[in-house]
């Protein structure tokens, strides 16, 4: 190949003359001899150089051309011309010497020399060619003007040049941005069909020019056409290259389809590698099958000059196999296109499949990219885990990768959409710290306060949002931050601190998205204040104003409260009343309802207090404060004196639900049925007759609660389902429990447990013989109690009997870091309603295990001060005060608690037995002997404790002690 | 198409952008030397050719063993076999390729380029339809064709067969079915897998064998149906009802003539179509 004009657009191919470019107008006698010159190491055996020294200097000089020695070649050139003069030959060998500049990239000098030639030898023989080269050496030397009208001038001549000029041509003007004058340049080459290389590059062109143009259908087509035949494309990568410029002119135009059309015809790196391995193959077959010139016969000249043009494209394919296999794969960046034109049809797996095969795939190109456009697939396809499994994989990979702080945002806001708010939060922490001048630091400052906000971190949340109010006074958030940050301080109970930042608030956004809010949370700062005038005056200025449904009945309850305060019970009653009717959420009419009832009980109005929760029942039968309104009508009736009529009503409730397992309310019923019948019914005990006196009583009739508990439930007896059954002995059980009959009642709990499948019991019933089995040390039977309940009721009352359960066990089993999830369960998920206390303890307990004294101390403490809590637990939190402190190796400090352990809690001796040994075992520490000797004696001298098995260790040690 | 009528197909493309195809058979012998003819058939060991130019002239004839590659020109109903396939129509495709078949059957042993391109189709035909009489009939008459594609799908398709314990051929359909492949035998393998996914209920793993397909096997059109179908069916049992509609979007549009689409109907009423409705 003489001439390889560069690549249109992609500039990458030079302008290179082969050695044979020169000598077709030295003497014809030696023609064979030169054009086997363009056979690297064929030089004929016989030839007519030997008797020509001028031909022979030729040779030489072409030599050293053909092994790219410039220089020499150009010295050794120039002596010849010198030499021949103007005499034959001389117009080749001029010419050769400026192909040889240009090959040395001295473009001027070559500008020089073809100019010479042209002017020297007008007709000669290369004079086309030389043309065609003065346009190149303007290219390279960058007057893309002059450039072009040479080429153009060449292809008015037409020849064998003509398609290489026009091509050329139609490449500097698109380079001019002349693209129509390009496409109707590059027309005559296509006329006769892809009939050349330079037609098939021409075609390339023509697809690239179309797509630039808007006629992005005609490039589709012509693309289409050569991906159906590779073996008329020369270059593949650049046909590759020309795919992705028309999917992307499609992707710009916002028509996805057509660019999945497009990219689908780019074909990966190791088919193209396949495609052009199987066409240096063919080509050294051909090469094979070519005779070998064995004469300078016609024949064998054609055979000569086959072998050489098919060894220059031989030479042509091999360079282009190894410069595709150095080049980078793109199936990342086509991968990541692809995906990017299947999201704009709202198509994200189809995404997802294609960024997951450049992972399988091997292929490390591109994979930041891919990692991060994957993530981002599986977020908008609504996969938050693997998306976020996908973003850590690209943070952890690629620390400092381009799109890290997005990757964090992202992550960061999956987790926050999910109510993760302690997994999402750090992530936004991590932005923040890395990522300094990121675009999504505001964004992230915000979301960071918001996630700690809503973990309940206030303080750290409060200092995050004013990091934002002074980075971004004029952010997007900053009202709303300014209102958060008074939300801190409402939520920490700092309302003298909240409430001037509220009234700002309001003042500055009287119609701000939270005015509404940031008022009524005026109005309870003042409540707390107690000032109750001012607190109605802002209720009624906030029912003026707003009146939103959504926040009325917390505003009027809220008055109903200032109101109860100031003791206008019933004027709060009537307050109450309209928040119930109004309420938009169970939690608010239930508190409303109760507060109305706790007025009127103070009122005394019983009868009030029955009609009102009568109504609410009879409005809103499944709202979940309806057993506590059945509870509270009942008593009131009670009080009323119709004890009779509130068994009645009480048990006509019972019946309804008794066999429903998803009413939870039963149990509650049950149990105050119990109660209720556990008592004398007031009015059935004889009346004492005047003047009788206490020497003549009449004797009392005989009242048997477990019989009227009967009665009552004698409808229900009838109840084969397992439930009812074992509902009905709950109510048994309660009865006994309220007769003083606790063992009993236990037995009674325990036959429910043993006998009923938990995959029948209601949550209360789930939830309680859990607890018996647990305290029997019946761990696993347990556990299949607590896992149903935490599977079948998921959002009841009970529920965190489940978590405490699971994590009693658990931390029974040494598993301490479970432990502590399942009570921080208990206390996120289930709110901790039944059982703050075994929590606490529980959790302090396994941070303890856990050698985190620290955290564990303040829960103890918790337990211990906590006067609702007296009892056992008390003791044991003390004891484990004082256990804390022995670790830390504090004994002094620890002693005096487990001395207060066996002082004060004394009715409890298994914990009073555990204080006294670790009493003694710091004395032992303290090596103070004979106090530790005493407290080993205690043990053994107490009746209580003797028995118990830490009486051995007490004896074993103070023979240990005793031991000189 | 053949190189030649390539060339002219370009030279039309580059003015309206409309190709055709020439007619007629080129039979290129060991030599070299490609004859170009009118006429075609086999007897035995011996082709017997009416060349183009010798109009009038008796046949020639050539012995097989001297036959480097036969090239026919696109018969129309290949042509026509091919827009069929384009619109998911499968059965229509099995009609025009059973022909077909009769027609290549005698060069399928000569490297002639027909027998495979219609094969291709066949075989796809039958994998989309489950058309197990047509696979009997292919088997009286099948012959190999060399390429590695072609000849794993009619296998992948012959032991897919009724009856046959399909769980054993899991590990074929997955070294087949590697991501990023393109072949008939990856989307055939896809599709089993997407099925046995979907039974399963893994939705997650059939969406992506399904849609492997549409992404990478594209080309191969008659399978596409089954694969929409089944990726919608997919993404709908996992929630995700807004993707699923654009999928069966796609089948209604792009694939009306195929029973993957008319299954649709049953089981997605919401996917009616004007295209739907016309049926």
């Amino acid at each position: 190949m003489g001439f390889l004009p560069p690549t249109p657009a992609k500039g990458s191919r030079l302008l290179h003359f082969a050695a044979r470019t020169a000598p077709s107008s030295l003497r014809t006698s030696i023609a064979v001899l030169l054009l086997a010159l363009c056979l690297p190491a064929a030089a004929p055996a016989q030839s007519p150089a030997e008797d020509d020294p001028l031909l022979r200097r030729y040779l030489g000089a072409m030599g050293f051309f053909e092994k790219a020695e410039f220089p020499k070649a150009i010295s050794e050139l120039q002596k010849l011309l010198t030499d021949i003069g103007s005499g034959p030959g001389a117009d080749s060998v001029r010419y050769s010497l400026a192909a040889a500049h240009f090959n040395s990239k001295d473009y001027k000098k070559a500008r020089e020399r073809f100019s010479e030639y042209l002017k020297l030898h007008p007709d000669g023989a290369k004079a086309v060619d030389a043309k065609l080269s003065l346009a190149q050496c303007e290219l390279s030397l960058g007057d893309k003007n002059a450039a072009a009208r040479g080429f153009a001038e060449v292809a008015q001549l037409g020849g064998v040049q003509k398609e290489q000029a026009l091509l050329a041509q139609a490449s500097v003007q698109k380079s001019l941005g002349k693209k129509d004058d390009a496409i109707a340049t590059l027309q005559p080459i296509l006329s006769g069909g892809l009939r050349s290389s330079e037609a098939v590059r021409a075609a390339m062109l023509l697809a690239s020019l179309e797509a630039g143009k808007g006629a992005r259908d005609k490039a589709l087509k012509i693309v289409e056409l050569l991906f159906n035949h590779p073996e008329l494309v020369e270059n593949l990568l650049e046909f590759n290259a020309i795919a992705f410029e028309v999917g992307d002119s499609f992707i710009r135009a916002k028509e996805p389809r057509k660019a999945i059309q497009a990219y689908a015809l780019i074909r990966p790196k190791g088919e193209t590698l396949a495609i052009q391995r199987r066409k240096v193959e063919n080509l050294k077959r051909l090469l094979d099958s070519v005779p070998a010139a064995a004469s300078d016969s016609p024949k064998s000249f054609d055979s000569l000059a086959r072998k050489n043009a098919l060894q220059t494209a031989l030479k042509a394919a091999t360079a282009l196999l190894a410069e595709t296999e150095k080049k980078p794969s793109l199936l990342g960046a086509l991968r990541i296109r692809q995906a990017r034109a299947y999201a704009e049809l709202g198509r994200n797996w189809e995404g997802i499949v294609l960024l997951e095969s450049v992972l399988s795939s091997g292929d490390s190109d591109g994979k930041e990219e891919v990692l991060f456009a994957l993530g981002n697939a599986h977020s908008e396809a609504g996969n938050p885990d693997e998306s976020i499994a996908i973003l850590d994989r690209l943070l952890q990979e690629f620390p400092k990768a381009k799109n890290g702080d997005t990757a964090l945002h992202l992550a960061g806001v999956q987790y926050l959409r999910a109510e993760k708010f302690d997994r999402g939060a750090p992530y936004f922490g991590r932005l923040v710290q890395a990522y300094p001048n990121s675009k999504l630091l505001e964004s992230a400052l915000f979301l960071h306060a918001n996630a700690l906000f809503a973990l309940g971190h206030y303080d750290k949340a409060k200092g995050e949002y004013e990091n934002y109010t002074q980075r971004f006074p004029k952010g997007e958030n900053v009202d709303e931050t300014f209102y958060r940050i008074a939300l801190c301080d409402f939520s920490t109970g700092n309302y003298a601190k909240a409430l001037p930042a509220f009234q700002d608030y309001s003042k500055k956004n009287r119609n701000g998205a939270f005015a509404s809010d940031a008022l009524y949370r005026e109005a309870v700062c003042l409540f707390a204040a107690r000032e109750f005038d001012r607190t109605i005056k802002l209720c009624d200025e906030w029912e003026k104003d707003f009146g939103y449904p959504s926040l009325r009945a917390e505003v009027l309850s809220l008055k109903g409260d200032a109101l109860a305060a100031q003791e206008k019970r019933s004027e709060a009653v009537g307050i109450y009343k309209q928040a119930i009717a109004c309420a938009q959420s169970d939690r608010v009419s239930q508190y409303a309802l109760m507060e109305a009832n706790k007025q009127l009980q103070r009122l005394g109005y019983w009868e009030q207090s029955t009609a009102m929760f009568r109504d609410f029942v009879a409005a809103n039968p499944e709202h979940p404060a309806v057993p506590s309104a059945i509870y509270w009508m009942t008593r009131s009736m009670i009080k009323e004196g119709k004890t009779g009529e509130a068994k009645a009503y009480l048990s006509s409730r019972i019946f309804l639900y008794l066999e429903d397992r998803n009413k939870d309310a039963v149990e509650p019923l049950l149990t105050q049925l119990a109660q209720i019948c556990s008592k004398r019914p007031p009015g059935t005990a004889p009346a004492e007759s005047p003047g009788a006196g206490a020497a003549n009583p009449q004797p009392t009739p005989s009242y048997d609660p477990s019989a009227e508990l009967n009665r009552i439930l004698a409808q229900a007896k009838s109840l084969q389902t397992p439930l009812g059954k074992a509902r009905l002995l709950f109510a048994e059980a309660e009865l006994l429990r309220f007769t003083k009959r606790q063992e009993e009642a236990d037995k009674i709990l325990d036959r429910i447990a043993e006998q009923s499948s938990p995959a029948v019991l209601g949550a209360s019933l789930l939830a309680l013989s859990g607890d018996r089995l647990w305290s029997q040390g019946k761990e696993k039977k347990a556990e299949a109690f607590y896992v149903e309940l935490l599977k079948a009721f998921p959002r009841a009352e009970v529920l965190d009997y489940a978590y405490n359960g699971l994590a009693q066990i658990a931390l029974k089993a040494g598993q301490n870091e479970k432990a502590i999830e399942l009570f921080d369960a208990a206390i996120d998920k289930a709110g901790a309603l039944n059982k703050l206390k075994d929590i606490t303890l529980g959790r302090g307990k396994a941070l303890l295990a856990l050698g985190r004294f620290d955290e564990a101390k303040p829960l103890f403490e918790q337990v211990a001060s906590t006067r609702e809590w007296k009892g056992e637990s008390t003791a044991e939190a003390v004891y484990l005060i004082g256990e804390t402190l022995f670790r830390k190796g504090l004994f002094n400090d620890a002693v005096q608690y487990f001395q207060r352990v066996f002082v004060a809690y004394q009715r409890y001796s298994s914990t009073v037995a555990r204080a006294y040994l670790r009493a003694a075992e710091c004395f032992i520490n303290l090596h103070e002997i004979e106090k530790a000797r005493l407290h080993y004696r205690e043990i053994l001298l107490r009746p209580k404790l003797a028995n118990l098995p830490e009486a051995e260790t007490a004896k074993k040690r103070l023979a240990e002690l005793q031991t000189p | 198409m053949n190189l030649r009528s390539l060339l002219h197909a370009f030279a039309l493309l580059a003015i309206g952008l409309t190709p055709s195809v020439a007619p007629g058979q080129e039979v290129i012998t060991r030599d070299g030397k490609i004859t170009r003819t009118q006429g075609l058939r086999r007897d035995g060991n011996f082709l017997f050719l009416k060349p183009v130019k010798s109009e009038g002239a008796p046949e020639t004839l050539i012995p097989t063993a001297q036959v480097e590659r036969i090239v026919f020109s696109e018969p129309s109903e290949l042509a026509e076999a091919k827009s069929l396939a384009a619109s998911g129509n499968a059965e229509a495709v099995l009609e025009k390729t059973k022909a077909l078949l009769a027609f290549a059957r005698p060069f399928a042993d000569l490297n002639a380029n027909l027998w495979p391109e219609i094969l291709r189709l066949h075989l796809a035909a039958i994998a989309s339809s489950a058309h197990s009489e047509s696979l009997g009939e292919l088997q009286k008459i099948w012959v190999p064709t060399g390429d590695a594609d072609i000849d794993g799908a009619y296998k992948l398709i012959a032991s897919m067969a009724p009856g046959a314990d399909r769980t054993s051929f899991e590990a074929l359909w997955r070294s087949h079915a590697r991501p990023g492949a393109t072949t008939l035998c990856a989307a055939l393998s896809w599709l089993e897998l997407g099925e046995s996914a979907l039974k399963a209920g893994n939705w997650n793993e059939a969406i992506r064998a399904f849609l492997s397909i549409e992404v990478f096997a594209a080309k191969h059109s008659l399978i596409q149906p089954r694969a929409l179908l089944g990726a919608a069916k997919g993404l709908k049992a996992r929630g995700d009802s807004r993707e699923s509609a654009s999928l069966l979007s796609d089948l209604s549009t792009l694939y009306p003539n195929s029973s993957a689409f008319r299954s649709a109907a049953d089981l997605f009423p919401r996917a009616n179509t004007p295209s739907l409705q016309k049926q």
